[in-house]
């Protein structure tokens, strides 16, 4: 079975969050259990500052040729109106890009981006979406709408989203409890909805902090007894932090003096200056409350195993994933008993009523008030994040997606003529030059699995061709047009007429070609490059202009020669060049040993 | 379909400086740091403003589209000239 993972959830800003660790580890997941499955990633060439990374992550787990960027027409976030008709035109763009891969199934790890962003994402607009599985994380946004659908093009965006995701084959849920809500507030079949959980990163174990980690902990944040814990995973009014904190001033005396309440959550400066006025109003004192603003993962985990107590206050989760990394870190974890908490925490007498303060102090009481209590809730908390596991929630994604691939058709891409001929019938799509230009240039990023694997070769400084004679290949120049840098390629080179492809580099005299007359060359995944002498101050502005950067985001190998590798000499663009190299032939950049090294990799 | 028709005169004159500098002034990141800072007080406001304070903090990357056909490959000039067709039998 062939999978294709879109993954731009782990492009966007929610890289940062728990849906861009969600999608790296359930892919990884996916990818240990994979047994004879193939696995290809599909990635937003717009969203390109997280391609790299996302290639060097899945280096040795993943072939070069199975990640695929795709390429939208020009800027496509939604916040921006005018760019609704070329969004739409990218999502028929990119079903159809992922459909030329010929998938069983498809997996599409977040759906609901790209409205700040250029994510696109959809289903069944273009292809039929009954063989795309798509990962549901909640509905909070849908059952909220006057909080988080604000204005008419978020609700727009949103509640397109939403269709997309009915059209969907199978729902990947992060939780029983978000697989019900689905079920109940989209009106869907419970056999198109499968909860696969979700788990704790590995390093999230418990560890008894040494006394120079504690003095440092102390010292920066200012704890100065010990104290009750959160980490809300964000600031939201969800989050029912000024619940807690008035929670906190409701404790008994001795239990207030004897611990702080420290909340480890990113704050902008207004939700600090709201929280610690919250606090006044409750009779804190200044030093009873500490707000850490955001730490790090290590330091999050030093925090749990030094916190007395961890509460879980939050009105509405798809999961509640801090609340499982406290106990997974052996912390004694409390929480709100609404939506998929009771689920993440699985234990009655831990839970309380969110919304009645005095409900959460008289459960903090007694956690705090009773030693017993807390290594009751330690012990347990360990046991139940046991039950949590990425190897699981992996093999349930992959049976979810062989049941798929058991249903309907395979997913096959539509005619091109047939795609054209959509984006034509888009009345709101504008017919001028740029328009056409960025949807040219998009759709030639499409997977052509008919085009041959080609291997280029850099001839920009090349005065004898001697070398060359015979191999294979199609020349290619470097040079600049419009400021930026390309490799160009003759209709008519020397020696070979109007053949570049694969056509034998013979007799050629590169002092007699004109740029001008050359054409920016054709290269795709898979292809291969090799510089064996190209002059310098044009590899250079090149390296400079980022040129070698985007073909090793595209998948093309690259191979070059070096005078002297190991200088320190060596200047910074050369280095990052060389960093971004498969081969790299040190020494005499002599053409047989160059010759030797690309003749030993088949070349289709 | 049509830009809105700007105002005539001094005050169209004025008014098109105004957005123009409000433009400029947008662009920097701290006076949208502070616009941010101030909108949190109104969160109906903030969130129709949203896409406008957040536009630009990262700035887009140089696109690889080419701006004219001469710069096109081979591949993405066959695919220009098939587009062009298919619009062009969009109009009649």
């Amino acid at each position: 079975m062939r999978i294709v993972i879109d993954l731009q959830g782990a492009q966007t800003a929610s890289r940062f969050r728990g849906i861009g660790r969600y999608t790296m580890a359930l892919t990884r997941g996916i990818l240990r259990h994979a047994g004879d499955h193939e696995v290809w990633l599909v990635l937003n060439g717009a969203l390109d500052e997280s391609v790299a990374a996302i290639r060097a992550g899945f280096a040795g787990l993943v072939p070069r040729e199975r990640i695929r960027v795709f390429e939208p027409p020009g800027r496509v976030a939604e916040m921006d109106s005018r760019a609704a008709p070329r969004c739409r035109a990218a999502e028929m763009i990119r079903e159809q890009f992922i459909a030329l891969l010929e998938p069983d199934v498809v997996l599409v790890t977040s759906l609901f981006e790209g409205y700040v962003d250029d994510a696109i994402g959809s289903v069944g607009t273009f292809i039929d979406g009954a063989r795309t599985a798509v990962i549901l994380y909640d509905l909070i946004p849908l059952l909220n709408q006057d909080h988080y659908l604000g204005s008419p093009a978020q609700r727009q965006c949103y509640m397109r989203k939403i269709e997309s995701l009915k059209r969907a084959g199978c729902l990947l849920a992060i939780s029983d409890y978000a697989r019900e809500e689905a079920i109940a507030a989209l009106d869907l079949a419970p056999d198109r909805i499968v909860a696969i959980s979700t788990a704790v990163d590995e390093s999230f174990v418990p560890a008894e902090p040494t006394a120079d980690a504690l003095d440092a902990l102390r010292g920066r944040f200012g704890i100065t007894r010990p104290f009750v814990m959160c980490a809300p995973g964000g600031y939201d009014s969800r989050k029912n932090l000024p619940g807690l904190i008035t929670a906190y001033g409701l404790l008994p005396a001795d239990l207030r003096a004897g611990h702080q309440l420290l909340i480890a959550s990113r704050l902008t400066d207004h939700d600090r200056v709201q929280l610690e006025k919250h606090a006044q109003s409750n009779d804190l004192a200044a030093n009873e409350l500490i707000l850490t603003g955001y730490v790090s993962d290590d330091m999050l985990i030093a925090l749990y195993s030094a916190a007395a107590l961890f509460v879980f206050p939050s009105l509405h989760e798809g999961f509640g994933l801090p609340a499982l990394e406290a106990m997974a870190c052996g912390t004694p974890v409390i929480g709100s008993n609404s939506t998929s908490i009771p689920e993440v925490i699985g234990l009655e007498e831990a839970m309380f009523d969110p919304r009645r303060p005095e409900a959460i102090a008289a459960k903090m009481a007694e956690v705090l008030g009773d030693p017993a209590f807390g290594a009751r809730l330690r012990t347990h908390g360990r046991t139940q994040a046991a039950k949590f596991s990425w190897d699981n929630t992996a093999r349930r994604a992959l049976r979810a997606l062989e049941a798929l691939a058991g249903t309907g058709a395979p997913v096959r891409p539509r005619a091109r003529e047939a795609l054209l001929q959509a984006l034509a019938g888009m009345p709101d799509l504008a017919a001028d030059d740029t328009t056409l230009l960025a949807l040219a240039s998009s759709l030639a990023s499409l997977p052509n699995p008919a085009a041959p694997r080609q291997l280029l070769i850099d001839v920009s400084g090349v005065n004898d061709a001697q070398p060359l004679r015979g191999m294979q290949a199609v020349p290619v120049f470097l040079s600049a047009q419009g400021g930026v840098w390309h490799y160009r390629h003759a209709n008519e080179w020397p020696g070979i007429g109007a053949a570049p492809v694969a056509g034998p580099v013979a007799d050629m005299r590169v002092a007699d070609m004109r740029v001008a007359d050359m054409r920016v060359a054709d290269m795709r995944t898979g292809d291969i490059l090799v510089c064996p002498c190209a002059d310098r101050h044009a590899l250079e502005a090149a390296v400079e202009d980022g040129l070698f950067d985007h073909l090793h985001r595209n998948g093309i190998a690259l191979h070059i020669a070096v005078d002297d590798l190991p200088s320190a000499n060596m200047p910074a663009w050369m280095r990052s060049l060389v960093a971004l190299a498969d081969n790299v032939h040190a020494g005499d950049p002599a053409w047989p040993a160059i010759e030797a090294l690309v003749h030993a990799r088949t070349i289709a | 379909m049509s830009a809105k028709p700007s105002r005539p005169g001094l005050a169209g004159a004025t008014r098109a400086t105004a957005l123009w500098c409000i433009r400029i002034l947008a662009r920097q990141a701290r006076v949208k740091w502070l616009a941010r800072a101030a909108l949190e007080r109104f969160p109906a406001l903030q969130t129709r403003l949203y896409g406008v304070l957040h536009r630009h903090d990262v700035p887009p990357r140089r696109a690889h589209v080419p701006q004219d056909v001469r710069d096109l490959s081979p591949d993405t000039e066959a695919m220009y000239r098939e587009l062009k067709r298919h619009f062009a039998a969009r109009k009649r």
